[in-house]
């Protein structure tokens, strides 16, 4: 049986629930608890352990898609679902507060998968809140990992046409990944 | 329909100078996508400005390079495919104002995306040198893009990889005109490093993993795409 | 508005039941009152592990045995036992509020009894945060 695990991680209200929601074959897994901090986030909600989803790619191949909670202090979930992740998917809604710092700082707690496995980043809410602008974005991450280049995108998690797209996308980036050392031989 | 406002505005027209059609061994591009395609790539730099695309019997291509946006003045139904370009004008630097137009602007990526598609069939963007090869030096935002499945895999390729587009094709299994078409695209919207290249001897092609046996083929085919 | 947890009197309510719980029970090693998304109203003995932490943790284990149980679909998550080499750690809702009782409690009491004690605990918390 292969299976192929792909995170999904970010702030709380990104839409990490509902993007693998939007993705999944099956009933999302999910574990909400009522959200006591709604001064700090106002969702009536919040995940606590994960949620889970998957895409049969046959009998014997899934893509298993987890989603961690959002609030630091379950990231001992992101220790425990990141050792057995081949690509993340990191949601950030451009509406929070310093958006772009947020994005940088969680993918801080990832660090191994951009280099052992293939992040993306989607930018949420840009219909609503347009700045500030994927340049940003790209310029904060070039910065704090001058050697890595992940794509970034605006992204609906409810379109199911764009998150198919993100999904397509991490894992060509996860493949050519595996498949360096022949192409650096073609290259040479 | 949009309304060209009549004067003071005109005097903003005498900012702008007519750009004639680039040239390669005396001739000129046959596509007009690529009479165009030579234009905005040649002012890649710049950072204000305004360029009007007059297309034959259509409307007119407003570009803000500023605002990285343009509009289209014709029915968003007869947005051409295969345009006859009548002339270019550019006025460059800031305070050139865009001529009234009430519609709301695309996104620039968008058109060069369009046009890189389009231009040069076949082959290489006349600016490309031969044996050069290319690094992504920034993704695309798919989303907001139509793009094949292919296309995904190529610029996969070429995030970690300096990749001439006779390689590109063969390592991701798609056609030679896909990858060049791409690479086209690619350099026209800035987001490919160039990887200048010396003469190579011919170039052989190893035995790799048939492309289409991999993870990201398995998903597409489940996902219809 | 004060948020659930740190409440004065859900707290007080709290310890009193995690004090009654312990003269019950004196094999009762640690007891913690948390909320469903994982804040802590209060703990006993006051020196006892990574509070925070763990109470982050309890939260996940209940809501990932609450999604069990839907899947089972064999009634409601009643309880979550971790047995450990030196005793058993017991989580229980607390009916009709947003809140849980982790107990863990030494080899020498039985998984039974402790059971009983906890439920009795829940049963009376309920009833005290109720009458807030």
């Amino acid at each position: 049986m292969a299976e192929h695990v792909i995170l999904f991680a970010g702030p709380m209200g990104a839409g990490k629930t509902t993007a693998i929601s939007t993705l999944s074959e099956i009933a999302v897994v999910s574990t909400e608890a009522a959200n006591t901090e709604r001064d700090v986030v106002d969702k009536a909600t919040t995940t606590v352990a994960l949620d889970y989803g998957e895409i049969s790619l046959s009998d014997d191949e899934k893509v298993r898609l987890y989603g961690v909670p959002g609030q630091r202090r379950f990231d001992f979930m992101w220790s425990i679902l990141k050792e057995r992740a081949r690509g993340l998917v990191l949601l950030v809604n451009n509406d929070a507060p310093d958006s772009v710092a947020l994005a940088v700082e969680y993918l801080g707690s990832f660090e191994q998968l951009i280099h052992a496995g293939g992040v993306i980043v989607g930018v949420t809410r840009v219909d609503t809140a347009p700045e500030p602008g994927l340049g940003a974005y790209r310029d904060a991450l070039s910065a704090a990992w001058p050697t890595a280049m992940m794509p970034v995108l605006s992204i609906d998690p409810r379109d199911a046409g764009q998150m198919q797209t993100a999904l397509l996308m991490l894992v060509a980036i996860v493949d050519a990944r595996a498949s360096i050392p022949a192409v650096a031989e073609l290259s040479r | 329909m949009v309304a060209l406002a009549p004067t003071p505005r005109d005097s903003a027209a005498e900012q702008f100078v007519v750009v004639p059609a680039a040239t390669r061994n005396g001739g000129v591009p046959a596509l007009g996508w690529s009479r165009v395609a030579m234009v905005l790539r040649s002012f890649q730099a710049e950072t204000s400005g305004i360029v009007l695309v007059e297309l034959v019997a259509a409307g007119q291509i407003i570009i803000d390079i500023a605002r990285r946006s343009y509009w289209w003045t014709g029915q968003p139904s007869e947005f051409p495919l295969r345009p006859r370009v009548a002339r270019v004008r550019v006025a460059l630097g800031d305070g050139v104002e865009v001529p009234y137009v009430q519609e709301q602007p695309g996104k620039l990526d968008e058109l060069l995306w369009y046009i890189g598609r389009l231009a040069f069939p076949g082959e290489g963007a006349w600016w490309l040198m031969e044996n050069d090869r290319y690094r992504l030096s920034q993704w695309p935002n798919l989303t907001e893009l139509a793009h094949e499945p292919e296309d995904l895999r190529m610029l996969a390729l070429l995030t970690n990889n300096a990749l001439s587009p006779r390689q590109l094709a063969a390592a991701s299994g798609a056609q030679h005109d896909s990858a060049i078409a791409l690479i086209n695209t690619l350099d026209l919207m800035g987001m490919l490093t160039v990887v200048a290249g010396e003469p190579m001897p011919d170039v052989v092609v190893p035995e790799l993993p048939a492309p289409r046996e991999g993870l990201f083929s398995r998903l597409r085919a489940r996902l219809g795409r | 508005m004060t948020a659930f947890h740190r409440e004065q009197a859900v707290i007080d309510a709290c310890d009193a039941v995690i004090a009654e719980l312990r003269e019950l029970a004196p094999s009762l090693v640690f007891a913690s009152v948390i909320t469903d998304d994982g804040f802590e109203v209060t703990h006993a003995p006051s020196n006892a592990f990574d509070n925070g932490r763990l109470a982050s943790m309890t939260s996940s284990v209940q809501a990932l045995g609450d999604a069990v149980a839907r899947e089972l679909a064999l009634g409601s998550n009643e309880y979550v036992v971790i047995a450990l080499e030196s005793g058993n750690l017991l989580q229980l809702r607390v009916p009709g509020q947003p809140v849980i009782l982790a107990a863990v409690f030494d080899n020498h009491e039985l998984l039974g009894k402790g059971l009983s004690v906890s439920r009795r605990g829940v049963e009376r918390l309920g009833a005290l945060l109720a009458a807030l």
